[in-house]
């Protein structure tokens, strides 16, 4: 009775149109201190070490990087490159921005870190060109998600610690379905800018397109370089998202010379408004996450999955459903920790192949961060663009259902995840 | 709220036991053996809800979440504790205690008891301890049997302290790398190895991405199994007998499976890495060189503590 | 350049949180950066940076808070709102803004408690033993200043101010370009 008092009292708070952080942050304490003996001084304790991580650094890290390139004229002239390639082609642009994400989900173990590092170049850019904005967000959103898909991820590392499986037999199975979530992706990218017309009316000459090449090349370089300090073993991951702060403000600073200390503490508070919105998100929705949590109600779910001597294909069809649902509102961190030491036992005793579990997973967690309320790849990218959250859901809406299909393609077809492990150990 | 109170129906007492490790290894197992004598033997008056993982907390706030009572038992490396007080690094001194059991000893012992003890103002009750094993030394370029052949070598740590100093004695370089990041970084070579007993080793597959490891045991790594003092003093005296009772179980299963684990880990990381086991001569090597370290630490830590310390290397009953 | 109505301080306050927020996570940023030049550079990793970066970071994104706020950054839904009769907008936005407020005096409050704590038990870091209580300090100090602007919100809608498209940044939000 309680428990749905108080979500009713989180849907009237969101309708009202409190901030969706602190409407998750005060349905939680309310929770925890009507139905729990909850000490609640330690709301503040744990909304602070919520973000005491230093994998969370590469979130602000992408956004400034994302804002020096915005304001120094890095974006600006990527832009006129890409247009002069790609803009008269249907979803040209849209290409690029799934084949961008791949790459830098290269470098990011995380999605969200992802979705900001080629939303603030690109969703301008589509836009520019003349793609609907809520399309624009959809696919940075959507192929954002793949930053844990491939390795590195955090989400990975969890899931072979949790379940004792081999991380780098984890990390190669992503691979593949990777790059086939990014085709799917991509094709329905395709579809939608055909359909709609998405283009440039006009096609750009070649001796013009080289120049904005050689022109943008800085700023094309910045993923090479980035991918270079990580694979070379100079940075970790998040390591990298800073480096690319410091290589896009050098470009700006000596070589378009674009930057002055007014336009830099516009950067600083474009980037601060970004970061201090999704760093007020992540620790209320961990708070609300520690509240399930401790009321063990994901155990009980996942439990009661275990529960029901479902045979093999039952299994997937629940613990999938199971997955997505917890999605739309937890944490993929979160759901892993809490979900797979119950389920291994599961998935051991009915003969599926865990490596293969553990990828299907990790797609299903790639949902989470695009389904609301609590989705972080939608905030980032309505953050980055500074538009309404509604838009980013009405954009991601057909890539969520391509996703979907993509996940179930992936389900039916263990191949696809377990093909390249076999060069493993 | 005060934590762990009976129910409104005078239901059963609902403790949380959380803990950052998984539910398989030797701490996750007997955290769930502790859970279970205590539920069957309190007669169903205590419910022990064990949460591994750092599913509900972890590192960065499970002390401060049992000094609120929002949790009941904890189990985390002694070590954790210098943020209360530096004399609690004794465990992680380079070469002080011969074995895993020795620093066991040293927490039984009445010095070892009277510094956990010294957390009972701040509402921190120490009720056992738990084997992890002794930290070996792990890297990707080459095998290490001198203090010369760690020269130079980036070694990632969890955090700083004694371990900086240890590392830095042998000319190697100490990063503080997190947990999340650590395994890609191995792989990468961001630092070229780590420290870690065989059972971290085991559970962060670290053998996945490096090449050598080194029978170093340089320093013990202990769990201090923690409760809350206001939620000890309400228990019935019973009760906390059947506390008492289960965690000296709980404790004993720890120790054994800690044991059958480090043979095992040998066994199979033979198989897979190159493994180096010390001369007793090269093993010297090592001691002297990190001697200065002990200088460094004797006034923080206290020289009656690296005595008894010195005397828990000699099996036997403890005082 | 918009022409603050509520005089200088307001637009000085406004660029205090900005450089506050601004600095710390340029400090944290130029710290790892320092911290990987030494590292392979010069060969001497440096134990110390990863917990003081990302304390400046966890700082520079809490004192943003209340710039987010300012920009009208924090992600609301829309839904019901856009759809509201002017008048019945007016009196949404204040429940909303003050319920917000009420939410950061709160927490506010809940952090100088644990602060108290804190400085009781003398508890610090793990890597550089900085007393916890210096590092905690900016949760209750953000809170406020978030609080702040979502009280100064209400204030305005009280006294007639127009009501904001929740989505369009805060009257005083652009003290310059
Ligand atoms: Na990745
Ligand atoms: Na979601």
């Amino acid at each position: 009775m309680t428990l749905l008092a108080l979500f009713a009292l989180f849907v009237v708070l969101l309708l009202l149109g409190v901030p969706i952080a602190i409407a998750l942050a005060l349905a939680s304490v309310g929770l925890l201190a009507a139905t729990t003996d909850f000490t609640l001084y330690m709301i503040s304790q744990r909304m602070f070490s919520a973000l005491d991580s230093s994998a969370l650094v590469a979130i602000p890290g992408f956004v400034i990087a994302g804002a020096i390139m915005a304001h120094g004229g890095i974006s600006s002239r990527l832009v006129t490159a890409l247009r002069a390639w790609v803009g008269h082609l249907p979803g040209g642009l849209a290409i690029v921005t799934v084949a961008s994400c791949t790459i830098f989900a290269a470098m990011s173990g995380s999605s969200p870190a992802t979705a900001a590092a080629v939303g603030g170049t690109l969703i301008p850019a589509m836009v520019a060109n003349g793609y609907d904005k809520r399309y624009a967000m959809g696919v940075v959103a959507a192929s954002g998600t793949l930053g844990i898909l491939s390795p590195p991820s955090i989400t990975f590392v969890l899931i072979g610690i949790t379940a004792n499986e081999s991380i780098g037999r984890l990390f190669i199975a992503g691979v593949l379905p990777g790059l086939f979530m990014a085709g799917v992706l991509a094709a329905v990218a395709i579809v939608i800018a055909r359909m709609k017309g998405y283009r440039s009316d006009t096609r750009t000459g070649t001796r013009e397109r080289w120049r904005a090449t050689r022109q943008a090349l800085p700023g094309l370089l910045l993923p090479v370089i980035v991918l270079g300090t990580i694979y070379g073993g100079i940075a970790t991951p998040t390591e990298a998202a800073i480096l690319s702060v410091f290589y896009a403000l050098a470009i700006a600073l000596f070589v378009y010379r674009e930057l002055t200390w007014r336009t830099l503490r516009e950067i600083m508070r474009d980037a601060a408004g970004v970061t201090s919105m999704i760093f007020l998100i992540i620790p209320a929705a961990m708070t609300f996450a520690m509240y399930l949590t401790s009321e063990q109600v994901p155990q009980r779910i996942a439990q009661w999955v275990v529960d029901q001597q479902l045979g093999v294909a039952g299994f997937w069809i629940v613990a999938m459903a199971m997955f997505f649902i917890m999605g739309t509102f937890l944490d993929a961190v979160a759901i892993v920790l809490i979900t797979i030491p119950i389920l291994v036992p599961i998935v051991r005793a009915l003969d599926i192949n865990m490596v293969h579990f553990a990828v299907a997973t990790v797609v299903n967690m790639e949902l989470a961060m695009i389904t609301p309320p609590v989705g972080l790849n939608l905030f980032v990218v309505s953050g980055v663009s500074h538009a309404p959250l509604g838009d980013a859901v009405r954009g991601v809406a057909p890539f969520l259902v391509a996703m979907i299909v993509g996940l179930i393609v992936i389900v039916l077809f263990p191949a696809l995840s377990l093909t390249l492990t076999s060069s493993i150990r | 709220g005060n934590g762990a109170s009976a129910g409104a129906a005078g239901g059963p007492i609902v403790v949380k036991f959380t803990h950052v490790a998984a539910d398989f290894t030797p701490k996750g197992q007997a955290a769930r053996k502790f859970a279970e004598l205590l539920q069957a033997r309190s007669g169903g008056r205590i419910e022990v809800r064990v949460y591994p993982s750092g599913q509900l907390f972890g590192d960065k706030d499970e002390v401060e979440a049992l000094q609120a009572n929002n949790v009941q038992f904890i189990a985390p490396s002694i070590g954790k504790l210098i943020s209360f007080d530096p004399r609690f690094q004794i465990g992680d001194m380079p070469f002080l205690f011969a074995d895993n059991a020795a620093e066991n000893r040293f927490w039984r012992s009445a010095t070892g008891r009277e510094l956990l003890r010294s957390l009972e103002p701040k509402g921190i009750l120490g009720l056992s301890t738990w084997p992890n094993g002794m930290r070996q030394l792990m890297n990707s370029r080459r095998p290490v049997r001198t203090p010369a052949d760690a020269r130079g070598l980036k070694i990632r740590i969890p955090s700083g302290g004694v371990l900086v100093d240890t590392l830095q004695a042998f000319g190697a370089g100490a990063s503080v790398i997190p947990f999340t990041d650590t395994y890609t970084a191995l792989q990468q070579g961001v630092v070229d190895g780590t420290m870690a007993t065989f059972d971290n080793i085991e559970n962060e597959k670290y053998a996945e991405v490096l090449r050598y490891l080194s029978v170093t045991n340089m320093n013990s790594l202990s769990y201090g199994v923690l409760t809350n003092t206001t939620f000890w003093d309400g228990l019935a005296p019973d009760l906390r007998q059947v506390v008492t009772d289960a965690m000296t179980e709980a404790t004993a299963l720890a120790e054994k499976l800690s044991r059958e684990l480090d043979e095992r880990s040998m066994a199979a990381l033979k198989a897979r890495i190159a493994v180096t086991e010390l001369t007793p001569a090269e093993r010297q090597q090592f001691v002297d060189a990190s001697r200065p370290v002990w200088a460094t630490y004797e006034p923080i830590v206290g020289d009656d503590l690296f005595a008894a310390a010195q005397a828990a290397n000699q099996p036997g009953p403890v005082d | 350049m918009q022409e603050d109505r509520r005089g200088p301080w307001t637009a000085r306050y406004a660029a205090f949180e900005d450089i506050a927020s601004g600095l710390c996570l340029a400090a944290g940023m130029t710290l790892i950066l320092y911290g990987v030049v030494m590292r392979y550079v010069f060969s001497t990793p440096l134990y110390w940076v990863d917990e003081i970066s990302t304390y400046l970071t966890v700082w520079g994104a809490l004192l943003g808070w209340s710039v987010a706020e300012r920009d009208r950054r924090h992600i609301r839904v829309t839904l019901l709102f856009d759809r509201l009769p002017p008048p019945v907008r007016r009196a949404t936005a204040l429940v909303a803004s003050l319920v917000s407020a009420g939410f950061c005096f709160f927490l506010a409050y809940m952090a100088w408690v644990l602060e108290t704590r804190y400085v009781t038990s003398g508890q610090r870091t793990l890597n550089t033993q900085s007393p916890l209580w210096i590092v905690y300090s900016v949760v209750p100090l953000a809170a406020l200043m978030l609080g702040g602007r979502y009280a100064a919100e209400s204030l305005d809608l009280l006294r007639g101010g127009a009501t904001q498209d929740p989505d369009a940044p805060a009257p005083d939000a652009a003290v310059s370009s």
